[in-house]
């Protein structure tokens, strides 16, 4: 029996015993590589002559604690939905398309849950920004001087992710989801600063539930190696591609007072697990 | 600013004298004799230094101790010229007595002043150097000579033989010069050759007051306390610096200039504090340039436009300084960019008063900090705009801070990570344990 022979039957036989039989605990959890797809991998690297020691599906995988998300969602606050305005105020302003938010999300996978996922707290931090030129006073006429609004909502919630289907069906597909309370900070601005009328300064800062649903696709399979590299030389376990439908009620629970920051809209974005 | 500049020194040449070969004897004699008798002049053969620092001078000869960009530290620009500036030299001489002079002539630099043909042709010969320094007393050495820079730009050979004393007069400054002057301070014998060289010395300075081309298809709109201006590129405006805006409003009646300085027209002048001061507000960007702080009628207009003509922006005028009242520079551009940028002065630092016409012209400046010719001029009205929190607040939107400040994003950004960061920390502190 050649060499090659042996280490891919080594590869096939040993890794995916490995995977199955760890235990799973926080800070060891395997890459939820499919058991069948790395015995592939290995027969491949067997067949393209890898010396045994070169084998990424031999590498056992970095501790697991922490992911970050790269988030990318329209968002458009739901403003003038506040009780007692009498008129819409935004959707003149601003008109009626949303604009991009971009944000990050830093999870904290502090319970590993065998068979099934991960559970702990994630901080997402985004900003958003309208920009319109505003209108002569009283007019439909457009001026040359811009009116601005900027938000930032900060979630922190509770984000489960359920990798069971990755790492013990093969199947790459990892759903999620999140809730839990978030802070939507707002300033409307121009070209002196921030806005100010009736002795009030346009900033503030408006609270509200925030929840999540959406799923991740694990795109460790396009490439193993590179990902089984990337994972030892980087710590990086797994790299998703992931779609949500998310929503965050930044309106201090439906208070007339608060300027209504949030939304319900959708994100994609790219997702690391380290 | 002083500028230190390198100067070499120079003694006078020996005059060649020619032996007549036919009286040998009577010749030697006469030549002892004379020798005698110019022993002692023979002896101190004349020298002439100009001493390592030569510093510019106010027009009250005291040093011009104001900042100055580097761009500008060797060249004599058009606002040098406005505010009668000078150089200060101190001048060390040998062997000068009575019977010498001490003269400074200004000459483009490739003429050569030493020549006598060019400081006093003959024969219909065209005279290329001018007078500029006739310092025949005192003779103390180092002796300080305040040169003016109107006088050595001045290229003014009509007074001949005298002293040009340009210095009277500023139209030179608006002539539009882009060369090379160079002032030959020279010992001249008083009596016996006075065209005869001694000693010399020279000292050269670029002199550019030639500003920037035209600015073209100037457009503004309108804001509130504010307008947009725009404008087009400046296509032959080489080494450009960026952009002088120069509003008037309609109390303003005297024009800002009188005519192109670069196309060698007679014209005013330059204004020496406002391109030296003009402080760049805003050099950010690309297409648009706008100066804050006023408005047009709701729309743009050009070359008066619904405004009419305002007295004080005259297209192609060079801004003169001072300002007439009415006039102010509301904006500068620092961007070599041809497009503009924008610019967010007001009058007076402050907004422009809604409701109230303002015109506004553009000019170039180059690195020289030179100031080109006016734009055309256009014209506006401040109006108010409905900017979202006024639209917000009049359909009854009440959320907002007081006046004094509020937790802020960042704090509550800040404390939710804290939050998390605390957990994490305490979770592993768990598992330590464990």
């Amino acid at each position: 029996m050649s060499r090659s022979t042996l280490s891919a039957l080594l590869a096939a036989t040993l890794v995916p015993a490995l995977l199955t039989s760890s235990s799973l605990a926080a800070g060891q959890t395997p890459s939820p590589a499919p058991a069948g797809k790395v015995a592939e991998a290995a027969r491949t690297d067997a067949a393209n002559e890898l010396p045994l020691a070169l084998a990424p599906s031999k590498y056992p995988g970095s501790p697991q604690n922490f992911a970050f998300e790269l988030r990318f969602s329209p968002y458009r606050p739901a403003v003038d939905t506040a009780a007692g305005l009498t008129g819409a105020p935004f959707s003149r302003t601003f008109g009626d398309n949303p604009r991009l938010m971009v944000a990050a999300e830093f999870d904290w996978q502090a319970l590993r849950i065998r068979h099934f996922g991960s559970l702990g707290p994630g901080l997402t931090a985004g900003y958003a920004s309208f920009a319109r030129p505003a209108y002569f006073t009283g007019t439909n006429t457009a001026s040359s001087q811009k009116t601005n609004f900027e938000v930032a909502p900060f979630l922190l919630q509770a984000v489960l992710r359920v990798d069971v289907l990755a790492t013990d069906f093969g199947i790459p597909i990892v759903p999620y989801a999140k809730a839990g309370i978030g802070a939507g900070y707002w300033r409307a601005y121009g070209a002196d600063g921030t806005t100010t009328a009736n002795n009030k300064s346009a900033k503030g800062v408006s609270f509200g539930p925030s929840y999540a649903l959406g799923g991740a696709l694990l795109l460790d399979f396009l490439d193993r190696n590179t990902a089984a590299s990337a994972d030892e030389a980087s710590g990086i376990n797994n790299t998703y591609l992931f779609g949500e439908f998310w929503g965050a009620e930044l309106s201090n629970f439906g208070s007339a007072n608060a300027m209504h920051v949030g939304d319900r809209t959708f994100a994609a974005g790219l997702a690391f697990e380290f | 600013m002083s500028s230190p500049l390198r100067f070499w020194r120079r003694t006078a040449p020996p005059t060649g004298v020619r032996v007549p070969s036919r009286f040998p004897v009577a010749f030697a004699a006469t030549a002892l004799g004379a020798g005698l008798l110019f022993v002692p002049a023979l002896a101190a053969a004349q020298t002439v230094t100009v001493g390592s620092s030569v510093i510019r001078v106010t027009s009250e000869n005291k040093e011009d101790t104001s900042s100055r960009p580097s761009s500008t530290a060797q060249t004599i620009t058009r606002a040098d010229c406005e505010a009668d500036q000078g150089f200060q030299f101190q001048i060390s001489t040998t062997g000068y007595t009575s019977s010498y002079t001490l003269e400074a002539w200004a000459g483009r630099s490739s003429v050569d002043c030493k020549a006598s043909g060019n400081r006093t042709p003959t024969n219909g010969a065209v005279q290329k150097c001018w007078k500029i320094y006739d310092g025949s007393l005192p003779r103390t050495t180092p002796q300080t000579v305040n040169l003016r820079v109107r006088d050595i730009m001045a290229n003014d050979v009509s007074a001949g033989q005298n002293y040009v004393n340009a210095a009277k007069d500023s139209t030179v400054c608006g002539t539009g010069i882009d060369d090379t002057f160079k002032v030959s301070f020279l010992i001249l014998p008083v009596t016996s050759n006075p065209d005869s060289v001694a000693a010399d010395e020279t000292f050269t300075k670029r002199v550019d007051t030639l500003g920037p081309d035209k600015v073209s298809n100037v457009a503004a709109s309108a804001g509130e306390g504010r307008l947009l201006v725009t404008w087009g590129a400046v296509t032959s405006g080489s080494e450009l610096y960026g952009y002088n805006l120069y509003c008037a409003d309609a109390n303003s009646t005297i024009p800002i200039g009188t005519a192109d300085a670069g196309t060698g027209d007679d014209a005013s002048v330059s204004d020496a504090s406002i391109t030296a001061d003009a402080s760049v507000e805003d050099a950010s960007v690309g297409a648009d340039a706008s100066v804050q702080d006023a408005s047009v009628d709701g729309s743009s207009s050009n070359d008066g436009g619904t405004c009419g003509p305002n007295v004080a922006l005259v297209e192609g005028a060079v801004p003169a300084s001072p300002l007439p009242d009415g006039v102010w520079l509301c904006g500068s551009v620092n961007s070599a960019t041809a497009a503009g940028a924008s610019a967010t002065i007001g009058r007076d630092k402050k907004a422009l008063k809604n409701g109230e016409k303002i015109w506004v012209a553009v000019a170039a400046v180059d690195q020289a900090l030179n100031i080109g010719p006016l734009s055309a001029a256009v014209c506006g009205t401040p109006q108010p705009v409905d900017d979202f929190y006024e639209v917000y607040v009049a359909d009854g939107g009440t959320a907002g801070c007081s006046m004094h400040g509020s937790a802020g994003g960042i704090g509550v950004g800040v404390g939710l990570g804290g939050g998390l960061a605390a957990l994490a920390l305490l979770r592993r502190r768990r598992g330590g344990r464990r």
